[in-house]
Formats: structure tokens, C-alpha cells, sequence
């Protein structure tokens, strides 16, 4: 049964995957498996998105125990405001299936933006094609 | 010399020549000593060999404590992994535990009783690089933007490679205290190993190349 914060997690990792859509928030690359969203709008703030591999433990069918890669997110949230930066929050969706999946169509919409933007970049600094 | 001493010199020298040479205690006295001299000279060599074992089994007792104080050391350095570990030094510790560890293990990668725990390390820390190439920073001078992404990208792999130098360290402790006693038992092992038929899911596995079967084949 989901919690109210949950719930309400949930409705702004949409307004998140929402924005990042319509190009209205700009992800930047930290390393190959983290985006970050820096903000100085309103309250200075980062939002970090990090995407996790590890070695998960299942029971199969038969009552016997492999271990297979699980993918996972963690969202952390640090507030600028303050030296040093403090972090406000940190999910991991590897608690949570609901909250894991959220995240990653987050983080798939925020690295498909980054691939765009880096495909336009590099379709205007190509000389144009000679037919 | 007179004709008569001559006489009687050759007379003696003529008995001496006609007497059997086994007749004479000169031969069994000298061959007394030449069977007791090569007895002792075998029973020398079997007591050298034996020291010579003695000294190999001692050298590979030495050996094992050796290793297994490596892995301790190398297991201490994984437990004091923690959140805030920058990239340059999660790259050096991943390159000096992979060469310790290396190291440490390549004399004995065919032994059957470790083959696996050693190929188990050996995949653990090419999962391990992998994971470190996935947090390279794009801009080293803004990793501090990201101060924890270095841990938590590469905890699970770190863990696993503890995980597998935990079972080495037991399996090494327990070849010190129970070697095997011959290469005869070493020869059979090997048979064994080479003659046993894989599990199907362990076949299918190895042609597919992928991980799980290697832990359920270890739990048939």
C-alpha cells in the first residue's frame, strides 16, 4: 500500500519527466551513469540521478537461489544553499518497484534529451552534405 | 735367494692362485662392507628424499599463510570503502587490489580445489572495472557535484569481490591445515574433474557465456 509521500514522490518525479520533456529543465552529464538538473531559480538546488547495476539474489521456481543483475535508481536532491551543500533526499528505487520504474523514465527521458541535444549540436557543426 | 726359498715362493704363490676366492675371508669381509655400504647409501637417499618433501611441503605451508594474510589485507582495504570515495582513488584501489589478488592467486589457478573460487575473483573484478568505466567523470573538475556516485555505482561490485576473497581466505585456511596428501589424490582430482559431465543448465550456461549457471552449478 503506498504511503502519501510516496504518492506524493511520484507525482513530482511526473512533473520531472514531464518538464524534461518539453525541454524545460536541461540535464547535464556527470559520468557515463549520472545526470544532474542544477537549479539557481528560486532555491539554488541539484538533483542527481544515478543509474545503479548490482547483484540481486531471486529464488527461482525450483527452490533455488541465482543471482542476476538488477537495475536500480538513485534520485538524491542537495540543497545549494549552504556550505557545504546539504543533501535533502535521497531514493533509491531498489526499495520500491513503483519508485524504481518512475525513475527510470526519468532518467531514460532526461539521457534520450542529452543524445538529441548532442546529435543537433553535431548536425550543425557538420559541413552541410555535397550531392 | 736361494733355489730352495724360490722352490717353496712358487709353490705358495701356485696354492694361493688354485684357492676358490670365496674361501677367502678377505672377500667376505670387503663384501660385508659393501652391502652395508650401499645399504646406508639408500637408506640415505630415502631420508633425503623425504627431507626434500618435507622442505617442498613446508615451502608451500609457508606459502599459504602467505596468500592468506595477503587476502586479509586485501579484504581490510574493501571494508573501508565508503560513500564520498572520489574516482582516482576508487582506480587505484581496483588496480592494486586486481594485481594483489592476481598475484596471489596465479600459482594455484589449476588446483582443482580452487579453480573456481579463483575464476569466481577473476570475473568479479572484470565486473568491477566494468562498473568503475561506468562512473568515469565527464569533468573531473565538477565531481565533487557528484560526491557519492563513485560509491554507490561501484558498492555491489566492490562487495562481490569481497564476498569472493572471503571464500578464498576460507579455502586457502583450510588447504593449509588439510593439504592433499599426494599427486596421486591431485591426479585424481583432476580426472574427476575433467571426467564429470556438466549439468544442463551448467552447459547451457558456459555456451551462452553467462553468469548464473556458474552460482547454481555451485549450489548442485
Amino acid at each position: 500500500m503506498e504511503n502519501p509521500e510516496m504518492v506524493e514522490f511520484l507525482r513530482y518525479v511526473d512533473d520531472l519527466i514531464a518538464a524534461t520533456s518539453s525541454g524545460a529543465i536541461e540535464w547535464t552529464r556527470a559520468n557515463p551513469t549520472t545526470v544532474i538538473w542544477e537549479t539557481r531559480s528560486t532555491a539554488p538546488a541539484r538533483i542527481s540521478l544515478q543509474l545503479v547495476d548490482s547483484l540481486g539474489r531471486t529464488t527461482t521456481a525450483d527452490g533455488r537461489i541465482i543471482r542476476k543483475r538488477e537495475r536500480s535508481y538513485l534520485l538524491q536532491l542537495t540543497d545549494l544553499r549552504h556550505t557545504p551543500p546539504r543533501q535533502r533526499l535521497s531514493v533509491s528505487g531498489a526499495d520500491e518497484p513503483a519508485i524504481n520504474e518512475r525513475l527510470r523514465r526519468l532518467y531514460d527521458t532526461a539521457a534520450s534529451g542529452l543524445s538529441k541535444k548532442g546529435l543537433e549540436f553535431l548536425r550543425e557543426i557538420l559541413p552541410p552534405r555535397t550531392q | 735367494m736361494t733355489p730352495e726359498s724360490l722352490q717353496q715362493l712358487s709353490e705358495q704363490v701356485h696354492e694361493l692362485a688354485a684357492r676358490r676366492f670365496w674361501t677367502m675371508p678377505d672377500f667376505w669381509i670387503n663384501l660385508a662392507v659393501g652391502i652395508g655400504s650401499i645399504i646406508f647409501s639408500i637408506l640415505a637417499f630415502v631420508e633425503a628424499k623425504r627431507a626434500k618433501r618435507a622442505a617442498i611441503e613446508a615451502g608451500k605451508a609457508v606459502k599459504l599463510q602467505t596468500v592468506t594474510i595477503e587476502l586479509t589485507e586485501i579484504a581490510q582495504k574493501l571494508d573501508r570503502v565508503e560513500p564520498g570515495m572520489l574516482f582516482s582513488d576508487a582506480r587505484d584501489l581496483l588496480a592494486e587490489i586486481s594485481r594483489r589478488l592476481r598475484r596471489a592467486t596465479a600459482p594455484y589457478a589449476t588446483d582443482p580445489e580452487l579453480i573456481n573460487a579463483i575464476t569466481a575473483v577473476r570475473e568479479a573484478l572484470d565486473a568491477a572495472q566494468e562498473s568503475l568505466r561506468s562512473v568515469r567523470p565527464s569533468d573531473p573538475t565538477k565531481e565533487n557535484e557528484t560526491p557519492d556516485a563513485v560509491y554507490y555505482g561501484m558498492e555491489s561490485e566492490l562487495a562481490s569481490v569481497n564476498n569472493c576473497v572471503a571464500d578464498l581466505m576460507g579455502l586457502f585456511e583450510m588447504k593449509s591445515v588439510a593439504p592433499a596428501d599426494s599427486q596421486v589424490q591431485r591426479r585424481f582430482w583432476l580426472w574427476k574433474r575433467a571426467a564429470k559431465p556438466l549439468p544442463p543448465s551448467a552447459a547451457r550456461a558456459k555456451a551462452a557465456g553467462t553468469e548464473n549457471a556458474a552460482v547454481t552449478d555451485s549450489k548442485e
